[in-house]
């Protein structure tokens, strides 16, 4: 009895089978994103079923989530990825009580109660400055990376101050920081600390923990630190943090729950 | 001791203090050396300006950064605190008109993310109170108020709504919201005088209609009745009357100051000292009288300097007509930096700058002061003052420095641009700048250069 | 016969018509034409929309907020008088407050005059409220108008309309915010495909800022001191000052319309409505749905609608 969640990202597609009769998680597989993502989605479901001796039949149901969901025809339902992430991360960290998550073209602040219920949630994505693309910017600017700037944000003394609101306006400020003679350290220190500001800014003046990290920015070295220090409170990652609400998607996949 | 006119770093200045006071430097009870912001207020900005090298300026930048201290000595004093909103200038000088009063500007705190550079967390506290950076940098205030790390909070927030900023209506609502005591008093749009209406002359030129000042007179005596109760003093005619001599007195000093400041060539004081003197007419720093000694040694000192041929820069720099106060101190460094200065001035103040007349009942004369406030008439309205002080100061261009998230200034800059460019054909600079505009400098920097080249190719033209 | 366009509720329609003029609430588009970084686009699309509307139209814009304030002042640069800037006050509980709203309608009235309104004849302001409280009454009731209205904004009615065709059960939600453009209706089909229906319309220009019905009596005795009664005592907006009005008002109309939700649509840049959302979310007693709506008319199609369903999803009874 093998259910399918896929998460539909800006950036990344993700897919995970999981078998509700053993409580697991079968397998999981991330790949970038693509022009025709029904395709990709599709290609990627029967991978992972190669990989692990499954055939098509023994997928009982498919939910998508992520921006993309409703372009994915083999899917039975669509749930948000609000929705997805409360029962992917409570899956894993089953004591959170508030989820960051950080992708590539938005970011949200989940709250939750003591027995798992969504109470709110705040989203960011009209400003790329506090998402996964700002330190894509940053990385272009910088001539690297982006798994390479956490290492470099390692090397911070004093992390730059980025003040813009707006990517476009905050990629002026790195080439004035630039050539101010500030290390790309210091900057890009700079924009984790930003990121995380803008993040924490979203959930108003108490945000109760534990709270738990995901999304592709969870990767980042450096980010959760940043996070921790704006939010003022230690923060965990989630195992597998890219994965957490295609994992949500597959378990609502298992029930009639939403 | 008087050295020539410069501008000096902070170490400059730490050397410069020593030598004054080898030679016998006397100051007031807030005096000191300006390192000691830095390392005992946080006052970090202090290490990337220039400052005036006068002793003039010593106590101007003194009075300045000891406010907050004088204002929570007010408080262990037992004096009553008002805190005044979006008003410039007209309710101090009604709390000051009153014994143990002392008003000030809470918003006078968007600074505070520029002093500090940042390190006391106002604006993401400020976020977090839903108060993002789509407002004005004044959102700090309202963070000051819930983390009551800077002022003492004021035994009332006095505060003008109406044809005021929505940033500020909506922070102050913000702050009525959490349990702040905030008197709401309506000034409304400042409108032409119809045909067959009567009408009044402002301070400033405006005419506007009899009926506009008999209301805002109303509002003003609402005020005046809220501030008795708080006190429980009475705020009589006789009293209110010798408070507006008392604002005059400033008022007539800085103007004096501006003329010597604006017209002199080369510039007898920096724009930076300029901007935090002129900025003194609204709320006297919470010490009237020092705020008086303050601005007479300004004015010496400047007066001295013309004599002496001295500014801090050489003569000829390109005079610059400069549009509401920037929210990083540095920018004004930045001006002088670039081959350019200052020739005048609306840091949405204009209003205060004027003085308030005495030949009427004294409610009636601040009634028509605050009504003369250029921020509650029409975009166009204060374009036209803007455009008739830039050619009486003979400016060469002007500069709109915008307020990011400030409400009015999205539009009021296109219309002010329009209208200087119009009429004077001038060149219009707009500029945006953050609380702390490190990053942006050398952008900044080449368009303010670039401004100055421009300004220079049209004099050999 | 000029048509006077307005756009805020605090605009008596039943004034305007009284002069013999008409009256229509202006349902702005954007022009396309570049956005004014930092003004509200509603305001900005007024702007537009006005500056092009032909000579038979003047325009009765109000001081309620800053940006329309300032955006008066473009649109004379281009009509000159025929833009009339009505102040009205934020202060709403002093006596002075009233008076000075009270002289500046008689003052619209003297500008309507001007454009060839003539000055209401004896009885006929009364006839004029008399017919405009019964429209809104039935339309309190459920009754969708025929036409559109002259006394609200054009876009509440229809979305009343819609709401009721397509209503079919679900997530009670409310919404509140700024007044509505054309474009939003489309909401109502995104609550409802998501599960949900739409039982409170709390935006500027909707039922929320519909005056307080007319008592009859009072108008026979003073019929323009009834008319502002109705509206400036009663009326709850944004720009009023304390704000304790607007927030008394929706913690009632929640509760009496169970709506479980509440939508908040605010424009990006509008900082009065910015600003209450923390207060919503501390006093409404409902989750909140913050959404900030930009000059992107349907562009911002797919962010809105995934908060929308996000928000219904967590409003629907669920699982632990």
């Amino acid at each position: 009895m093998i259910f399918v969640g896929i998460d539909v990202g800006s950036r990344t597609l993700k897919v995970v089978l999981w078998d509700d009769a053993r409580q697991r998680l079968v397998a999981s597989a991330v790949a970038d994103q693509g022009v025709d993502q029904d395709a990709l989605a599709s290609q990627l479901v029967d991978r992972l079923l190669l990989e692990n001796g499954l055939a098509r039949e023994a997928i009982c149901s498919i939910v998508a989530t992520g921006y993309g969901r409703k372009l994915i025809g083999m899917a039975d339902r669509a749930i948000t990825e609000i929705t997805c992430q409360r029962w992917g991360v409570r899956q894993r960290v089953p004591e959170a009580r508030t989820i960051v998550d950080i992708g590539g073209q938005d970011s949200k602040l989940i709250r939750l109660a003591a027995d798992g219920r969504v109470v709110d949630f705040a989203m960011n994505d009209r400003c790329a400055a506090g998402t996964g693309r700002f330190l894509e910017v940053v990385a272009a600017r910088l001539g690297t990376r982006i798994d390479a700037l956490g290492r470099l944000a390692a090397e911070s003394r004093q992390p730059a101050r980025i003040s813009s609101m707006c990517v476009v306006f905050a990629e002026t400020e790195i080439v004035g920081l630039l050539a101010s003679g500030i290390s790309p350290a210091d900057i890009v220190a700079g924009v984790q600390a930003s990121i995380a500001m803008r993040v924490a800014g979203m959930g108003g003046r108490s945000v109760e923990g534990p709270v738990v990290f995901t999304g592709g920015v969870a990767l980042v070295p450096g980010m959760t630190g940043a996070l921790e220090s704006a939010l003022n409170q230690p923060i965990a990652v989630a195992p597998e943090p890219q994965i957490t609400a295609a994992l949500g998607a597959a378990m609502l996949a298992a029930s009639d729950k939403e | 001791m008087k050295d020539k006119a410069a501008q000096l770093t902070l170490d400059e200045w730490d050397i410069r203090y020593r030598e004054l006071c080898r030679h016998g430097l006397r100051e007031p009870d807030y005096g000191g050396s300006l390192r000691r912001h830095v390392d005992e207020g946080g006052d970090r900005r202090l290490l990337r300006l220039r400052m005036d090298n006068s002793e003039a300026a010593l106590r101007l930048w003194n009075l300045l950064l000891s406010e907050e201290d004088r204002l929570h000595r007010a408080r262990a004093e037992g004096k009553y605190l008002v805190g005044t909103m979006k008003d410039l200038g007209t309710v101090p000088v009604m709390a000051y008109a009153l014994d143990d009063t002392v008003a000030f500007y809470p918003d006078g705190a968007w600074w505070t993310p520029c002093l500090m550079e940042h390190t006391e967390g106002l604006l993401a506290l400020a976020d977090q109170l839903g108060v993002d950076d789509s407002f004005c940098p004044v959102r700090a205030m309202l963070a000051a108020f819930v983390n009551g790390n800077h002022f003492p909070i004021p035994d009332t927030v006095v505060c003008s709504v109406g044809a005021t900023c929505d940033d500020m209506s909506a922070i102050a609502q913000r702050l009525d919201e959490l349990g702040f005591p905030v008197f709401w008093w309506e000034i409304p749009h400042r409108r032409v005088a119809d045909a067959d209406e009567p009408s009044v002359e402002l301070p400033g030129g405006s005419r506007v209609p009899v009926a506009q000042v008999d209301f805002v007179r109303g509002e003003l005596n609402r005020v005046r009745r809220h501030l008795e109760t708080g006190t429980g003093q009475s705020l009589d005619d006789a009293r209110l009357a010798a408070g507006i001599r008392r604002a005059n007195q400033v008022r007539r000093l800085l103007g004096q100051l501006r003329r010597f400041a604006y017209l002199g060539d080369p510039s007898p004081m920096p724009a930076l000292e300029m901007m935090i003197a002129e900025i003194l007419s609204i709320h006297f720093c919470s010490d009237w009288a020092e705020t008086v000694a303050v601005v007479e040694d300004l004015l010496a000192e400047v007066r001295r300097r013309l004599i002496a041929n001295e500014g801090s820069r050489p003569a000829g720099a390109a005079r610059v007509y400069w549009i509401n106060p920037p929210a990083d101190l540095r920018l004004m460094n930045l001006l002088e930096e670039a081959g350019g200065r200052l020739c005048g001035t609306d840091y949405m103040i204009a209003h205060a700058l004027d003085p308030i007349p005495e030949d009427m009942p004294p409610l009636e004369a601040l009634a028509r002061m605050a009504l003369a406030d250029p921020m509650v008439g029409s975009s166009a309205e204060r374009a036209d003052r803007i455009a008739r002080e830039a050619a009486r100061f003979d400016a060469e261009a002007v500069i709109v420095s915008r307020i990011s998230g400030a409400s009015h200034c999205a539009t009021e800059g296109l219309a002010i641009g329009r209208i200087v460019e119009r009429r004077l054909g001038i060149p219009v600079l707009d500029l945006e700048v953050p609380p702390v505009l490190d990053a942006m400098e050398p952008t900044i920097r080449t368009r303010l250069e670039a401004l100055v080249e421009t300004v220079r190719s049209g004099r050999r033209a | 016969m000029k048509t006077v366009a307005y756009c805020h509720p605090l605009v008596p329609s039943e004034w305007i018509e009284a002069h013999g003029l008409r009256a229509r609430w202006t349902v702005p588009r954007h022009s396309g034409a570049g956005a004014i970084c930092g003004m509200c686009p509603y305001a900005q699309a007024v702007v537009d929309t006005l500056a092009g509307a032909g000579e038979e139209t003047i325009a009765v814009l109000t001081t309620a907020c800053d940006q329309m304030r300032h955006g008066a002042g473009l649109l004379a640069e281009g009509l000159g008088d025929r833009v009339f800037l009505l102040n009205v006050p934020s202060t709403w509980q002093s006596p002075a407050s009233r008076a000075y709203y009270t002289e500046e309608l008689q003052r619209l009235g003297r500008w309507l005059v001007g454009w060839g309104g003539r000055r209401p004849a004896a009885g006929q302001l009364a006839q004029v409220m008399a017919d405009h409280d019964r429209a809104r009454n039935a339309f309190r009731h459920g009754q969708i108008p025929d036409e559109p209205p002259s006394w609200c904004n054009p876009v509440a009615v229809r979305l009343a309309a819609e709401a009721k065709r397509a209503d079919r059960g679900g997530v009670a939600l409310g919404i509140v915010g700024g007044p509505l453009m054309e474009h939003d209706l489309a909401i109502v089909e995104w609550i409802n495909a998501a599960g949900g229906r739409i039982v409170l319309d709390a935006t500027c220009g909707g039922y929320r800022t519909l005056p307080e019905r007319f008592d009859p009596s009072a108008i026979e005795r003073d019929a323009l001191a009834e008319l502002i009664r109705a509206y400036f005592d009663h009326v709850p907006t944004i720009h009023q000052r304390p704000g304790s009005r607007l927030h008394d008002w929706l913690a009632n109309a929640i509760r009496e319309h169970r709506a479980e939700g509440l939508l908040c649509l605010r424009y990006v840049w509008c900082d009065l409505w910015h600003a209450e959302v923390a207060r919503l979310k501390e006093t409404a007693g409902v989750t909140i749905l913050d959404m900030d709506l930009g000059d992107e008319d349907r562009g911002g199609e797919g962010r809105v609608v995934a908060r929308l369903e996000a928000m219904i999803e967590s409003l629907r009874k669920q699982p632990r």
